[in-house]
């Protein structure tokens, strides 16, 4: 008498699930009588369990970070890489760099003379002053309202500062260890650039400490740090020469 | 070649009940899927996103193990698992800025890299390697620093992974996503551009020639 074994591709979906509920009756009632086709079904489980087991995670066989660290200053790649393009010229970031400067420059300076550049912001926030209502209470509450709006624009913007200048440190010393590969004029055109965006933060940051509850200023500031961020991210994404 | 250990234990029976009480199916592995609504690593992301290098370490050192794991099984090769993991974690600092968030970082990393390796598998083709899985003591040294499975010796992990990186390179690949990582066969079709039959039948020659191997 011959026995017909099932094959290892219907125990395969029989474990997996897959067969219809009369096939898997019919698997069932097989294996409950066939030696043969019982260790078959246990070297598939055995191979599932040795599936399930196997670490998820095996440990590199050295560190790796160091050659990652450099292809990605090698390729002059950033976390935000965009379509070049232009940026990639020396002059188009000076030009950048400047128009930031000068504008940041004169927006600090009207900023500053603006007696309340909170009020600015307040203002476009509200198409109805409540002063404008005659209700001076709420007139008060919107003072009120807007003094602890100030400070906790000022606290956000202090932490944000510290991430902007880490980042910032970060990106100098991507910047720094392209240094090599870089043409020179560019690596000059670059630090001109820079300390032209450096100089604007630091007058809009004088200015912000003559009058922290300035919102105007510190949103101005928040959009100069963002471009110098954008300046950096750009100037490391420069190839050597161009 | 291989321990005597797979073959004493495949030479053991159990009873049939127990054969036919264990013939539910067992939940297949998950791919690292994130928990509903939880990315841990956001906030290093963020701070990757806008360029700061130490932030993206901290993301390497979190991850190298499960990319390496992959590529290397992906691969069967040590020596290219060592450069696949490199080209994936530079391949995701390139691409960082276009991860939304919608997905763990976890998830994202995992595509990237089956994606890339699976890639590379096309453009350079599938030549033969030589296969080195455990062929020297750090592997060894590696899959002992793991989080060790339970009711499973060394040695048979050695000679499971040995096996599983001597699979021809379509086998291995669909077996690899499918019994380990916990794809489905769509995916694998999607991904490797082949019908989902024939997913099926690797999967299922994969299977075989594992259990050959194992049983030797």
């Amino acid at each position: 008498m011959t026995t017909t074994h099932i094959s290892v591709e219907i125990l395969g979906d029989y474990l997996d699930g897959v067969l219809s509920d009369g096939a898997r009756r019919d698997v069932a009632a097989h294996l409950a009588a066939c030696a043969e086709c019982g260790r078959r079904l246990e070297a598939l489980e055995r191979l599932r369990a040795h599936a399930a087991a196997a670490p998820r995670a095996i440990a590199p066989p050295d560190d790796l970070w160091p050659a990652i660290r450099a292809a990605i200053a090698e390729r002059k790649t950033v976390a935000v890489p965009r379509a070049a393009g232009a940026w990639r010229r020396p002059a188009a970031l000076a030009a950048a760099a400047l128009l930031i400067a000068a504008v940041s420059s004169l927006a600090t300076w009207r900023i500053a003379r603006t007696r309340g550049g909170a009020e600015l912001v307040a203002t476009a926030a509200s198409s109805r002053p409540a002063s404008a209502r005659g209700d001076t209470s709420r007139d008060t509450n919107s003072k009120t309202n807007r003094d602890t709006s100030g400070r906790s624009a000022l606290l956000r913007y202090v932490t944000l500062e510290r991430d902007y200048d880490r980042t910032a440190a970060e990106l100098r010393a991507t910047l720094e260890a392209q240094r090599a590969t870089l043409a020179p004029a560019t690596v000059a055109t670059v630090e001109r650039s820079l300390r032209t965006i450096d100089d604007a933060i630091a007058e809009a940051r004088a200015a912000l400490d003559r009058d922290p509850g300035n919102q105007a200023l510190l949103q101005m500031l928040t959009a100069t740090h963002e471009q110098r961020l954008d300046l950096l991210r750009r100037a490391t994404h420069i190839q050597s020469g161009a | 070649m291989f321990t005597a250990a797979i073959a004493a234990a495949a030479a053991t029976t159990a009873p049939r009940r127990d054969i036919a009480s264990r013939a539910v199916p067992l939940p297949p592995p998950q791919p690292q899927l994130e928990s509903a609504g939880v990315h841990p690593d956001a906030a290093l992301v963020a701070r990757a996103q806008q360029g700061q290098l130490g932030a993206y370490e901290a993301l390497y050192r979190a991850h190298a193990g499960r990319v390496y794991a992959l590529c290397l099984r992906l691969s069967g090769d040590r020596e290219r698992a060592r450069e696949l993991t490199q080209d994936v974690f530079v391949r995701a600092w390139e691409r960082l800025g276009g991860f939304a968030g919608a997905s763990a970082f976890a998830t994202w990393l995992h595509r990237l890299t089956v994606n890339l390796v699976l890639e590379r598998e096309r453009s350079e083709g599938r030549r033969a390697r030589r296969v080195r899985f455990a062929g020297d003591t750090s592997d060894d040294t590696a899959l002992d620093a793991s989080a060790p499975p339970p009711a499973m010796s060394l040695e048979e992990r050695i000679d499971f992974e040995r096996a599983v990186a001597t699979l021809p390179a379509g086998l291995r690949t669909v077996y690899v996503l499918h019994d380990i990582e916990g794809y489905k066969h769509g995916e694998i079709a999607r991904l490797t551009g082949v019908a989902e039959g024939t997913t099926r039948a690797q999967l299922h020659q994969a299977r075989r020639k594992l259990m050959e191997m194992l049983s030797r």
